[in-house]
C-alpha cells in the first residue's frame, strides 16, 4: 500500500512514483481532481465531512503533501492529498470500485464546499487528442459508452490510433458519450504510459512513466477542468436599473427532445433538487429548481432541439457543473455551449 | 372524496400555469408593443369621470391620447358567465379621463383561441362595439398567434396583432418576469417562495435541517421577478406573501405566524415528494375552503393600506 510508505513531500512521493512504476512494484494510482468552493478551504471541506458522518484524517507530511483516510460506514479509503492551485488531487492505489464508492460518499458529504471535478466527453476526446502533438503514437484501448439505457465498455480487440473524430463518430452511432477512455501514450520526451481517465475528475495511471502522465495528463485535464468551472461562474441573473440579464447555458442536441426523454430528465431533476414542472410541455418543459444543499436556483427548458438552463439570483460553479453532469447523463449527445472553452 | 380532491388539485395546478402563460402572454406584448413604437402602460390605474380610476391590462397612447384598451382573459367560463363578465368589462371601461379630457378608447378582449366556441355561443349577445381577439400560446410555446376580429385605434397596435405569429424565447421570458397580474395563485407563490429559500442559506451551515429567512428580504427577493413597467400596481403584495407563508405553515414546512418577520425553514420538508408543485397543489386542495386567518379582517377599499411595495391593498389585514 502506498500508505505504508514514508514520503517528506510531493516531490519525493512523485520520485517514488517515477521509479516504482516502471519496476510494477504498485499496481494502478489513481488521481481524484478535487476542486474547492471559492472563499473555502479544505479545512472547512474536512469539517463538513465529519459532520454529515465521514470520518476522515488528515495528516500533514510535508509542506505540500498530506495522508488522508476515510471512513464511511465500513468502508476506508487511505491515499495521499496534494495542493493544485488551490484546488486538490487526491492519489490512492486503492482499489477501484471501493475507492469509487468511498469517494462518492465523500464528495456527498462535502459538496459544495469541495467537488469533483468535470470536463464534459467531448472536452476529454480533444484533451487526448492535443497528446497526439508530444507523442508518436496515443493508443485507444479500451473506453467505455454511457447512453441514456446502460453503459458499455467497449474493447478494442487491437489497440487503434486516437482519432477524436472518429471516436465522436461512434459514441454518436450508439446515442451516448465517452464516459471515460483507457489508452496508451507512446514515444515521447518523457517515455511511454498506460492511463484511463473519466468525465468525472477521475484518472488512473496503468503503467509507465508517472512524470509523464502526470504533466501531460494530469496537469492538462486539471487545467481545463479548471477552465469549465470556472467559465460556470458568475452567471447568475443580475437585476439593474437597465434591466435584467440572464446568462443560459444551452445544450444543443442532434434530434428533438423525446417526450420520454423529457420525463426521464424530469424524473431525475424532481428526484435529486427541490423542483417542480411549470409548464408541462406542449411541446416545451420548464422546470425550476433549486439545490437543496448550496441554494442554487435554476429554470430548465426543453424544447425542440435545445435544452436551456438560466441560472438565477445564486448559482454556484460546484452547482452548475454537477447540474450539467446530470444533464448530461440524461441526454448523452447533447453539447453544452460553454461560453468560455478551455 | 379522493376523486373531489384529486379534481380540485388539478384545477389548482392548470391555475398556477395559466397565470404563468399570462405573465408571458404580458411579457412578450408589452415588449413586442415597445419595440414597434406604441406607447403601452400595463395595469395602470386611470381615472374615470365618476371618480375613482380602472385599471384595464393594457392602455394603449396614440399620440397623447388614450386610444384603445386591452383586457386579457387566461380563461373563460361557461358561455352564460361569459356574456356577463365581457358585458360588465366593456361597461366598465366605456370613458376614462386622460390628460383632462374624457375620452372612449375602443376596447379589446384578448381570449385564448382554445374558448373560441364559448365566443361563438354569445358572439351575438355581446356589445356591438367590443373588439374580439384570440390568441394562442398553447400550440407552440415559443410563439404567439392572435386573430384580430374587429377593429382598433392604434395604428401601431393594429400592425403588431396582425404580425403571425409572434416570436419569442421562452427561457428569457419565463426567466425574467415571474409575476405580473395580481392574483398569483396563493399555491404558485407558496411553490415561488419555497423555491427560492434554499438560496439563502449559508453553503457552511447548508446541512443543518432549519434555517431562517427574514420575511423583509424574501420580499425583497421575489420583488425582483417583478417588470419595473409595472410603476404603481407592483403586483405581488405583502398580504399575497402572506397567504404563500400561511399555507406553508399550515402543512408545517415553516414556522411563521403573521407579524412575524422571521421565517423558520423546515429544510427536510418536502425533500421526498417529487414534484412539489403537485404536492403543494395536492395539500391546497386537501386543506379545503379557505377562511380569514384569525385575527385578520378585510379592509373596506376607503381604508386601504399600503403595503410593503408600497400597494394599495384591500385584503385581509394582518397584524404585520
Amino acid at each position: 500500500m502506498l500508505v505504508a510508505q514514508e514520503f517528506r513531500n510531493r516531490d519525493h512521493l512523485f520520485a517514488y512514483l517515477s521509479e516504482a512504476f516502471p519496476q510494477g512494484e504498485i499496481p494502478s494510482v489513481h488521481c481524484f481532481v478535487f476542486l474547492v468552493e471559492r472563499g473555502s478551504t479544505i479545512d472547512d471541506a474536512m469539517k463538513a465531512a465529519r459532520e454529515r458522518g465521514v470520518r476522515t484524517t488528515m495528516t500533514r507530511k510535508g509542506s505540500d503533501l498530506y495522508e488522508l483516510s476515510i471512513r464511511v460506514r465500513t468502508g476506508f479509503q487511505a491515499g495521499f492529498l496534494f495542493p493544485m492551485e488551490e484546488n486538490w488531487v487526491f492519489l490512492s492505489d486503492g482499489e477501484t470500485s471501493k475507492l469509487n464508492s468511498t469517494i462518492g460518499a465523500f464528495l456527498r458529504s462535502t459538496f459544495p464546499i469541495l467537488v469533483r471535478a468535470y470536463l464534459p466527453s467531448g472536452l476529454v476526446l480533444a484533451m487526448i487528442d492535443r497528446l497526439r502533438r508530444k507523442y508518436d503514437s496515443v493508443l485507444v484501448t479500451e473506453g467505455t459508452i454511457t447512453t441514456q439505457d446502460q453503459t458499455s465498455r467497449i474493447w478494442k480487440e487491437g489497440a487503434v490510433e486516437f482519432s477524436a473524430h472518429d471516436m465522436d463518430r461512434v459514441a454518436r452511432r450508439d446515442g451516448g458519450k465517452w464516459t471515460s477512455i483507457s489508452f496508451r501514450c507512446v514515444g515521447g520526451a518523457h517515455g511511454a504510459f498506460s492511463c484511463r481517465v473519466y468525465e468525472r475528475g477521475h484518472l488512473t495511471l496503468y503503467s509507465g512513466n508517472f512524470t509523464a502522465f502526470f504533466g501531460d495528463v494530469l496537469l492538462p485535464y486539471f487545467a481545463d477542468a479548471l477552465a469549465v468551472h470556472e467559465s460556470l461562474r458568475g452567471k447568475e441573473r443580475r437585476d439593474s436599473d437597465q434591466g435584467v440579464t440572464l446568462n443560459p447555458l444551452t445544450v444543443q442536441l442532434q434530434k428533438d427532445i423525446s417526450s420520454w426523454e423529457m420525463e426521464l430528465l424530469r424524473e431525475r431533476i424532481v428526484s435529486e433538487y427541490i423542483a417542480a414542472v411549470t409548464h408541462p410541455g406542449n411541446p416545451m418543459l420548464m422546470i425550476q429548481l433549486s439545490d437543496r444543499t448550496d441554494g442554487s436556483v435554476y429554470d430548465l427548458y426543453a424544447y425542440g432541439k435545445r435544452l436551456e438552463v438560466v441560472p438565477l439570483q445564486k448559482a454556484s460553479p460546484e452547482s452548475f457543473s454537477a447540474l450539467l453532469a446530470l444533464i448530461s447523463d440524461v441526454l448523452p449527445t447533447g453539447l453544452p455551449e460553454l461560453t468560455e472553452k478551455p | 372524496m379522493a376523486s373531489a380532491a384529486k379534481t380540485d388539485r388539478t384545477s389548482v395546478l392548470r391555475d398556477c400555469h395559466i397565470y404563468q402563460d399570462t405573465v408571458t402572454f404580458f411579457y412578450v406584448l408589452f415588449e413586442t408593443l415597445s419595440k414597434a413604437g406604441v406607447v403601452v402602460e400595463i395595469e395602470q390605474d386611470i381615472p374615470v369621470p365618476a371618480g375613482g380610476h380602472r385599471t384595464p391590462d393594457f392602455a394603449v397612447i396614440d399620440s397623447g391620447r388614450l386610444a384603445d384598451v386591452l383586457d386579457h382573459k387566461g380563461s373563460l367560463p361557461e358561455a352564460a358567465r361569459t356574456l356577463i363578465e365581457l358585458t360588465k368589462m366593456r361597461a366598465r371601461y366605456r370613458t376614462f379621463q386622460h390628460n383632462g379630457q374624457n375620452v372612449s378608447p375602443q376596447v379589446t378582449v384578448l381570449y385564448p383561441a382554445s374558448k373560441q366556441a364559448i365566443i361563438e355561443d354569445v358572439r351575438t349577445q355581446l356589445p356591438n362595439d367590443l373588439t374580439l381577439c384570440s390568441f394562442d400560446q398553447m400550440t407552440r410555446d415559443t410563439e404567439i398567434k392572435f386573430r384580430l376580429q374587429g377593429p382598433v385605434k392604434a395604428q401601431g397596435l393594429a400592425q403588431v396583432l396582425g404580425t403571425n405569429p409572434i416570436e419569442y424565447r421562452p427561457s428569457y421570458v419565463r426567466s425574467t418576469y415571474k409575476f405580473i397580474k395580481a392574483e398569483a395563485p396563493v399555491v404558485y407563490t407558496a411553490f415561488s417562495v419555497w423555491w427560492l429559500f434554499p438560496s439563502f442559506r449559508d453553503t457552511k451551515t447548508a446541512y443543518q435541517r432549519d434555517y431562517t429567512v427574514e420575511r423583509d428580504v424574501l420580499l425583497s427577493r421575489l420583488g425582483k421577478f417583478y417588470p419595473p413597467w409595472i410603476r404603481n400596481n407592483l403586483q405581488l403584495s405583502s398580504s399575497r406573501v402572506n397567504k404563500a407563508l400561511e399555507f406553508l405553515s399550515t402543512i408545517k414546512f415553516i414556522d411563521w405566524a403573521p407579524g412575524r418577520n422571521d421565517i423558520i425553514v423546515h429544510s427536510e420538508k418536502g425533500s421526498r415528494s417529487g414534484d412539489l408543485l403537485e404536492y403543494l397543489a395536492e395539500r391546497w386542495a386537501k386543506a379545503g375552503p379557505r377562511r380569514p386567518p384569525k385575527g385578520t379582517a378585510s379592509i373596506p377599499e376607503d381604508q386601504a393600506v399600503l403595503d410593503d411595495f408600497g400597494i394599495r391593498s384591500t385584503g385581509p389585514r394582518t397584524n404585520r
